[in-house]
């Protein structure tokens, strides 16, 4: 048989740096470096290599480095090197390609086309230092009508809502795609920074229960952990209809990592595949959808919110349009470059459309029907920094959901193995020697420090557009230009191009 | 603030905050019977006010008034959000 | 005072500890010249049992049994409460290495004795180990 594989990358190592300390050895999960005794010196099989930057980043000499592998397949604008390997998997597999995280292709990133406003001498900017900014939200549908008691003062009776610090929250990664660690740590950080974590569809480990009022519990198409208690103890309750990173299916854990906790908090025999239907086969119609809203909310008093996530696809605005009349409280919307554990890889690349446009579109049709106010929005499908928050709420969005960028903040580097199991960063792994390696005290503290850089960011760039409030920022077209942008994108997404006043 | 103004005012600003206005303004607004003026909540832009006898000028700076008006029993600037109002004798209530 | 100590379940057994000790303890400002081609003898050691690891270095006892069994007066406690090692006194008779209940103190090379002095004998002035712990496991606090 002959090995069709390339090595993707090269591990190049400056031996006059290197002391031998063996430390890349030790963390290793690929097991790419070792010392070799007769030579008194560290080989590296490349072949290995997944370019996870654990090695780089723990050796004491600085002495590695990682490369693309150079050996370059005959250049070819439509043959790219990746079909070509790919092809050769299946060739040798017969199986569907997996991948994780999100969606890698060089399709446009919209936010990186949007430009924000500031204020000059017409409308002055305001100083964060010496005003109040504020950006505390609240999620949750507005109520239709105002009630006055018999003096006709009024009653303050709102439906329920969740109350964040600044429009940001950890978004959903299942108990089991990623770690008990990560999930400590965003427990945590969301508690301390006054937010909200996600569960995802993997249920909710006991250990978390106190926690309950910054959790949102997830009840997706595979039902997985999910129970009364589980019900009670969120802040809200998400009802998954489906993901960016892959429009149309349900979630698949392998089942080399349904192993004890994950097992027990899933609710599902060890060993076996967690797959997530595609769809909820109890919801096949709106009408249906709008059961579902309400039984979770008869089965929780009506003390909760319900959010409904989707993925945007192609007529994401007709399906929020019926969202937004079905008694649900939030839309969740999830852009195609969201991230995922594992996905196939056909459906990651090329399945979904960019939030920024899904996000337009949606506001601008609800709107348009006079029933913007039934909902919050929250967005997804990487938000990458506290500029792309920005462009979101003056896009429409109420806050943002963060993923990938929360576990970038945790030390992921993104070498998108996450479906091996064998995360170096201990954050997409059920083995108990590489959970260990995520540290929940450190990984929180990161993800504090990373919220709050970004909020005064938010609120730099607040002040110098002349709004001291975020609820000012909402919607606010007027705020964002486009760069390079053609008509259509420009009408979709509801805003002028740069130089237009 | 007392729990029921505090319930009052957080509903007022959660289910109208599409409606709140942020940055700097000086503004003056008549209605049928009377006249409004109101500056920001930070206060940024000056708004004077001054009254003489049964007449009330508004401006956003003295210096117009005194222009108009020299001699005057009364001038105050208005807090930042909270909104000056004054009816005309005989108007609608 | 403060002290090290060691949070096992976070300890990786990675062995960065021994090497940036080394480092720390060789008087040399470079690394890689402090640790190339050189069999380092560090003052904290991680010990495995195959399934937990733990690095180990003194404790800084309050009632020390070092110096107590001392003979030439060269251990001592400094005003901080840290024992120190005074190498021009030692006469290298292994009576510390032997009463340490956590083998912590060692005969180096040069025939005397040698352990952690939590880098206050040195350039950087604060342990060395616990800034470079990639998890957080080697900690330096008052308890």
């Amino acid at each position: 048989m002959i090995d069709y594989n390339v090595a993707p990358f090269e591990v190049v190592r400056d031996y006059d740096k290197c002391v031998n300390c063996r430390v890349c050895e030790r963390q290793c999960s690929n097991e790419v470096h070792h010392y070799e005794e007769g030579f008194g010196k560290m080989i590296s099989d490349s072949t290995k290599c997944v370019d996870c930057q654990r090695c780089v980043c723990l050796c004491p000499t600085k002495a590695l480095k990682i490369l693309p592998n150079q050996n370059a397949f005959r250049p070819n604008a439509n043959w790219q090197q990746k079909y070509l390997t790919e092809i050769y998997k299946q060739a040798e597999s017969g199986g569907v390609l997996l991948s994780s995280m999100g969606n890698p292709e060089p399709f446009p990133v919209y936010f990186d086309k949007i430009l924000i406003n500031a204020s000059q001498v017409t409308n002055p900017s305001i100083d964060p230092l010496r005003e109040p900014m504020e950006t505390r939200v609240f999620l949750g549908a507005k109520p239709q009508t105002m009630q006055r008691d018999r003096e006709g003062k009024i009653l303050p009776k709102l439906p329920p809502r969740l109350k964040l610090s600044m429009p940001v929250m950890f978004s959903a990664m299942s108990y089991g795609s990623i770690s008990y660690n990560a999930h400590a740590a965003l427990a945590r950080a969301a508690e301390k920074l006054g937010i909200y974590y996600n569960t995802g569809e993997g249920g909710l480990h006991k250990d978390f229960y106190k926690y309950s009022a910054n959790t949102i519990v997830q009840v997706a198409s595979g039902r997985f952990g999910v129970h009364k208690d589980y019900l009670e103890d969120g802040a809200a309750i998400e009802i998954k209809i489906g993901q960016g990173a892959k429009p149309g299916i349900g979630g698949h854990l392998p089942g080399a990592k349904i192993v004890g906790d994950v097992s027990k908090t899933r609710m599902i025999p060890e060993g076996s595949d967690a797959v997530s239907p595609a769809p909820h086969h109890d919801i096949y119609s709106i009408e249906d959808l709008r059961q579902l809203v309400y039984s979770i909310k008869e089965a929780t008093e009506y003390k909760k919110p319900v959010i409904v996530k989707i993925a945007a696809v192609h007529n994401v605005a007709a399906i929020a349009s019926g969202i937004a009349r079905s008694g649900a409280d939030i839309i969740a919307i999830d852009g195609f470059r969201g991230g995922t554990g594992a996905a196939p890889t056909r459906i990651r690349d090329n399945v979904g459309i960019p939030i920024e446009l899904a996000l337009g579109s949606v506001d601008q049709r609800l709107r348009e029907e006079n029933i913007r106010d039934n909902v919050s929005l929250v967005v997804a499908g990487s938000i990458r920094s506290s500029a792309d928050v920005v462009k979101a709420i003056c896009l429409g969005a109420d806050a943002v959901y963060i993923g990938s960028a929360s576990l970038v903040a945790m030390g992921c580097h993104l070498c998108r193995t996450c479906n091996y199991g064998k995360c170096n960063w201990g954050i997409a792994t059920q083995r108990p020697d590489l959970v260990k390696r995520l540290n929940p005290d450190i990984a929180a503290e990161r993800l504090i420090n990373m919220l709050t850089a970004w909020n005064h960011e938010i609120q730099e760039m607040m002040g110098g557009m002349g709004i001291n409030s975020i609820e000012a920022l909402r919607g606010n077209r007027l705020m964002l230009r486009g760069v390079g942008l053609n008509e259509r994108e420009l009408a979709v997404l509801g805003i002028k191009h740069a130089g237009e006043v | 603030m007392p729990a029921e103004e505090k319930a009052r005012a957080t509903y007022l600003r959660d289910v109208f905050s599409a409606e709140l206005v942020t940055g700097p303004f000086s503004i003056i607004v008549g209605f049928d019977g009377g006249v409004m003026a109101l500056n920001d909540r930070l206060k940024l832009r000056s708004l004077a006010v001054a009254e003489r006898g049964d007449k009330v000028y508004m401006a956003s700076e003295e210096s117009a008034i005194r222009r108009v008006c020299p001699v005057f029993d009364d001038m105050f600037y208005a807090e930042g959000g909270k909104p000056v109002v004054y009816r005309v004798k005989g108007g609608k209530q | 005072m403060k002290k090290i100590y060691v949070k096992e379940e976070w300890c990786l057994g990675c062995h960065l500890c021994e090497f940036e000790c080394a480092y720390a303890n060789s008087g040399i400002g470079n690394i890689v010249l402090a640790l190339k081609d050189k069999e380092i003898d560090p003052n904290v050691k991680v010990l495995s049992d195959g399934k937990i690891t733990f690095a180990v270095s003194c404790r800084h006892c309050d009632e020390p049994l070092c110096i107590s069994a001392c003979i030439s007066g060269a251990l001592s406690k400094d005003e901080t409460g840290a024992v120190m090692v005074d190498k021009s006194k030692c006469v290298g008779c292994g009576s510390c290495v032997m009463v340490c209940p956590y083998g912590a103190v060692r005969i180096t090379k040069e025939g005397t004795a040698n352990k952690c002095q939590l880098c206050m004998n040195n350039t950087f002035g604060e342990p060395l180990c616990v800034k470079k712990c990639p998890n957080g496991a080697i900690v330096f606090e008052e308890k």
